[in-house]
């Protein structure tokens, strides 16, 4: 999950790995997944977050504490 | 008659196209034809090679999302006028594109063009009605 401000506004992204039960040749079908995971996290979360498709093993996977969160915004310059 | 296309999911982020064709190589994978559909998030690379079941192998085994579709070549003159007749056959009945692509033969000196259509059963039919040569995945090699 990505946290960032542009222009004055948060965003808020999350890179989900696409799957082989996901994936079809059709574009459109593709980013219908994409539009399907963000009205979900709108629905139940109530969050509105950019969905980015990456690839397979792609995420850094880390025991212990994960750092899943990574936050760029300056708020405290 | 079909041929196996391998559709793979790129991400869209520096050096991933880079990556993919790296293993190609590094597998000594020749493409026979390409075609790189993108968005603004990811793209979706589809290729016709000799032998797709090795190729989806070395592919996956590489951590890519593959999936192999079947797509019709149809042989066409290489000259003007020669696609238009493809199309106005495949539009006077019915048979809807999805996309398609072309590309050369390196020994026939025919044009082919790999076209995705919802319906390939009723396609091929129609294909063949009027006469058009379709390719299959073992004459990939011949051509």
């Amino acid at each position: 999950m990505h946290v960032g401000r542009v222009n004055n506004t948060d965003t808020f992204e999350i890179k989900v790995e696409m799957t082989a039960e996901k994936f079809s040749d059709v574009v459109s079908e593709v980013n219908k997944a994409e539009k399907q995971l963000e009205s979900a996290l709108l629905s139940v979360l109530q969050i509105k977050a950019k969905v980015t498709l990456v690839a397979p093993k792609s995420i850094a996977r880390s025991e212990g504490k994960a750092k899943r969160v990574i936050d760029t915004r300056k708020l405290h310059d | 008659m079909t041929i196996e296309q391998i559709s793979i999911f790129i991400e869209n982020r520096k050096n991933a196209l880079a990556e993919f064709t790296n293993v190609l190589a590094t597998h000594n994978i020749n493409m026979r034809a390409m075609s790189l559909a993108d968005t603004s998030d990811f793209g979706i690379a589809r290729i016709i090679v000799d032998d797709a079941a090795s190729v989806q192998g070395a592919l996956e085994r590489s951590h890519y999302i593959v999936k192999v579709t079947p797509v019709i070549a149809v042989e066409i003159p290489d000259e003007a006028g020669s696609l238009n007749k493809i199309l106005k056959i495949l539009a006077d009945n019915g048979r809807n594109v999805e996309y398609m692509y072309g590309f050369t033969g390196r020994k026939s000196g025919s044009a082919y063009m790999i076209i995705r259509c919802t319906d390939v059963p009723e396609t091929e039919k129609v294909l063949e009605k009027a006469g058009i040569r379709m390719i299959g995945q073992k004459d990939l090699a011949e051509i």
